[in-house]
């Protein structure tokens, strides 16, 4: 049922109005949560700014399931030797010296290098794919929408009850498609 | 709702065409501004399901276009840069377009809005529709000034205007929809609501049942209770009402018998910008009424030294007097200090301990140099009037009366006074019960400071103690009877000392200003402990010297050596006054204070006389004369010749 639920919800963002730029980030704040602890002062921050910008929450919800297990596949391992890569290096103490000072900054626990590092490692993920989403969400909406739904093949198909079943099971109501 | 990109396409081209043929000298300019990328633009606008312009079939064929006043604006946004157009194409929400192109762009070109207007003119039924042009910033200039005349009829023309004006009248008016649109308003109202509620209902009796919690237990090193509290984090201002606090050893039904401080209020003016970044700090503390109770027991522990320990500070034998328990805190501090050096040094040459390559993530490993140089609390100044410190001693020696009336005042207070640009400052006053006054001022150096790469450790503390009329019985003899030889039966002490401890160890007591007494009895009477030596010399000559005099003055002593091992360097008064007899050296002193006396009145008399008249002052030298013979046998003359100045006193030993 669960995952019946993602996929609804899945596919909701993808169709919705949602803009494609709302679930790019959500999947940058996502991934960045599946990189921390999430009881950690850095998760609470990245979660509370979940739900007060407006990005898209499943997506992000997803998006941050996906970095849990890539990092339970073994990716943490890299967050330790990323974290002290950027805060030991002698030339960068004077800026994270004033970075981690910083009001509100100094909460988050950026000191532990393995936070910083899978934070960081978040970000950097999730803004390689940041384009590629808005790009893969904008392409999908044209296509199942534009395309596919005027397309009279499609229509004929979707018309066979077994589809609709299949359509309701796994998409739901109220969504056109 | 339907959209017909294709008509709407048309629709524009036929617009455009028809505006080239009814006015061909608008032909150039329309091509000009109307390029295939804007029309491009529109008509890309009109493929999304939210549909930006509405394409309505009209009654007599042809189609009414819906133009919201929102889509206008981004046509305008949209043309200049292809950026915005291929944005602009996608399939998001117009609306965050908008945002997000009201935040990148400004209205620099007003061809769109013309077009706009053309559109609108030339709407196939004729209609003016329903749109707005909201100029983007306030620089904007009026639209009309860029359509070529005779553009418009002069109906359409008339028209326009009217629309302008209402748009510049609404201009003025809207407030331009800033970034919010990226933030969910309604969470932040509800987020606003939660901690309001809290902050405002519920934030005080939870810290109140919060701090009380935690002080019942004894886990943080001490009882704690408070009967009010209101936090009031918006203006950065705490107050504690009641507050107490016990040994955590005590045990509820003994509270009051383990009850070290209370004070009836504590205000605190909290750093909100330190909190912000991690630090607690307060700018100022006031307490009002506090209540020190200092209880020494019969093991010789002393109460205040559980505060903060988890469990009974360790006795150290047989119980001494205070002074003792204050060598032997000195000492435990001393160790401590040693301790943590030594930690810190070990710390700094071991090797770099391998670091973790297995798959899970270690949250432990920190970086420390961004906290390096900063205290992670801070107590800016802290105050208290009305102070009163009581004593109890369980051992069976004489209790020290209390304090009163006291105030006391610290500042530069820290979790890490190493590193703070400036020592700590300390001021006590308060009166002894019974009599006499002490002031205390004190500054406490333990800064690390740096000096061309050169890093020294100041770990000075220096007190200026200052008394007056101290009962000898009452204060001295219960403070630190047993550490003398001697007991004081009667007698007062006057106290001027400046007491320096360096690296908690190195002594040095002596008087703030040279030839001042260290310290001075009045009226005393001693009594030497049997085979006790003082200052060398015999107990009970010293004591018999002392009580023959009475008034003493201590001006050559000198305390130097270690807090556990002082060594008194008494000057030749001292011993002069035990070898020549206390009545031969009682009257010696009088002689000096009377010729002190003589020296004084003179110049006294001498700066009164200055400007008086010649019979005056020889008025004067008469009286002197008469006068000065019955003062003789008193030491000399008052106003005679005046006697040769009293020898210095001698150069104090040479300090180590």
């Amino acid at each position: 049922m669960l995952i019946l639920m993602w996929i609804r919800k899945i596919y909701k963002s993808l169709s919705a109005d949602a803009s494609p730029s709302a679930i790019a980030f959500a999947v940058l704040f996502g991934l960045t949560l599946g990189f921390v602890p999430l009881l950690s002062p850095m998760a609470l921050f990245l979660i509370a700014s979940l739900l007060v910008l407006r990005v898209q929450i499943s997506a992000a919800l997803l998006a941050m399931g996906i970095g849990k297990l890539l990092a339970l596949a073994g990716l943490s391992a890299l967050f330790n030797p990323l974290g002290r890569m950027l805060l030991t290096p002698e030339s960068t103490h004077g800026f994270w010296t004033w970075f981690l000072n910083l009001p509100v900054i100094a909460w988050l626990e950026l000191d532990k290098v393995a936070i910083t590092g899978g934070a960081f490692l978040g970000l950097v993920i999730g803004a390689i794919l940041f384009f590629p989403i808005m790009k893969f969400v904008s392409g999908y909406r044209r296509f199942v929408h534009d395309r596919l739904a005027q397309n009279k093949f499609f229509r004929w198909f979707t018309n066979f009850w077994l589809i609709k079943g299949l359509r309701f099971v796994f998409i739901g109501t109220g969504i056109d498609a | 709702m339907s959209t017909q990109t294709g008509s709407l396409e048309k629709l524009l081209g036929d617009q455009l065409q028809s505006a080239r043929t009814r006015e061909p000298a608008a032909a150039a300019w329309i091509d000009r501004t109307f390029t295939p990328a804007v029309v491009a633009a529109l008509v890309g606008a009109c493929d999304e399901k939210s549909s930006a312009i509405e394409l309505k079939p009209g009654k007599e064929g042809g189609y009414s276009v819906v133009v919201p006043p929102l889509f206008v604006r981004v046509a305008i946004l949209a043309e200049p840069r292809e950026k915005a157009r291929e944005r602009f194409a996608k399939k998001g929400r117009y609306k965050s377009l908008v945002n997000a192109a009201a935040n990148s762009w400004r209205y620099k070109d007003s061809r769109a809005a013309a077009f706009c207007l053309l559109v609108n003119g030339r709407a196939p039924e004729g209609e003016w529709l329903e749109m707005t042009l909201f100029p983007l910033s306030k620089k904007d200039k009026a639209v009309p000034a860029v359509l070529p005349a005779g553009l418009l009829t002069p109906d359409e023309e008339k028209r326009s205007r009217k629309v302008i004006a209402v748009t510049q009248k609404k201009a003025r008016a809207i407030k331009f929809p800033p970034p919010l649109s990226w933030i969910r308003l309604k969470v932040v109202a509800a987020f606003a609501v939660i901690i309001g509620a809290l902050y405002f209902l519920g934030l005080n009796p939870l810290a109140k049942h919060q701090i009380n919690h935690l002080g019942a237990g004894g886990q943080a090193g001490a009882h704690f209770s408070i009967a009010e509290v209101a936090l009031g984090l918006l203006e950065g201002r705490s107050s504690f009402d009641a507050f107490k606090l016990a040994t955590p050893k005590a045990a509820s039904a003994e509270e009051e018998k383990e009850r070290v401080a209370s004070a009836d209020q504590i205000v605190a003016d909290l750093g909100m910008d330190d909190l912000l970044r991690k630090r607690f700090a307060v700018d100022e503390v006031s307490i009002t009424k506090p209540l020190l109770r200092l209880e020494r027991r019969a093991d010789g522990t002393i109460n205040v030294g559980e505060i903060g320990q988890k469990g009974p500070e360790p006795t150290t034998g047989k119980p001494t007097d205070w002074v003792g328990t204050i060598k032997d805190w000195a000492e435990k501090l001393r160790k401590r200090e040693e301790e943590r050096r030594k930690k810190a040094e070990e710390e700094k040459k071991k090797p770099p301990v391998a670091k973790s390559t297995g798959v899970r993530a270690d949250y432990t490993e920190k970086v420390t140099y961004p906290y390096e140089n900063l205290p992670g609390a801070v107590v800016r100044k802290l105050k208290a009037q009305a102070l009163e410190i009581r004593f109890d001693d369980q051992t069976g020696s004489m209790k020290p009366p209390p304090i009163k009336n006291g105030t006391i005042e610290i500042t530069n207070l820290s979790s890490r006074p190493e590193v703070m640009a400036d020592p700590i400052n300390l001021s006590i006053s308060g009166e002894v019960e019974g009599g006499g006054k002490i002031e205390i001022t004190s500054v406490i150096d333990l800064r690390k400071l740096t000096e061309g790469g050169l890093v020294t450790e100041k770990n000075l503390m220096q007190f200026n103690v200052k008394g007056t009329g101290l009962p000898l019985q009452k204060v001295v003899q219960a403070f630190a009877g047993d550490s003398l030889n001697a007991t004081f039966d009667k007698g007062t002490v006057d106290l001027n000392a400046e007491v320096r401890l360096d690296h908690l160890d190195a002594l040095l007591v002596h008087s703030p200003t040279a030839g001042s007494p260290l310290f001075s009895l009045h009226d005393v009477q001693m009594t030497a402990k049997p085979g006790s030596k003082i200052a060398g010399l015999d107990g009970a000559q010293f004591a018999q010297a002392v009580n023959e005099v009475g008034d003493l003055d201590f001006t050559d002593l000198e305390i130097g050596g270690t807090l556990l091992k002082p060594e008194f360097k008494w000057g030749d008064s001292i011993k002069e006054l035990v070898t020549s007899g206390g009545k031969a050296f009682a009257k010696k002193q009088a002689q000096k204070g009377l010729e002190k006396g003589n020296e004084e009145a003179q110049k006294l008399i001498d700066k009164q006389l200055k400007n008086q008249s010649p019979e005056t002052k020889k008025a004067v030298e008469d009286a002197k004369k008469k006068v000065g013979g019955l003062l003789e046998g008193a030491g000399g003359s008052l106003f005679g010749p005046k006697q040769p100045a009293p020898a210095p006193p001698p150069p104090p030993p040479e300090k180590k």
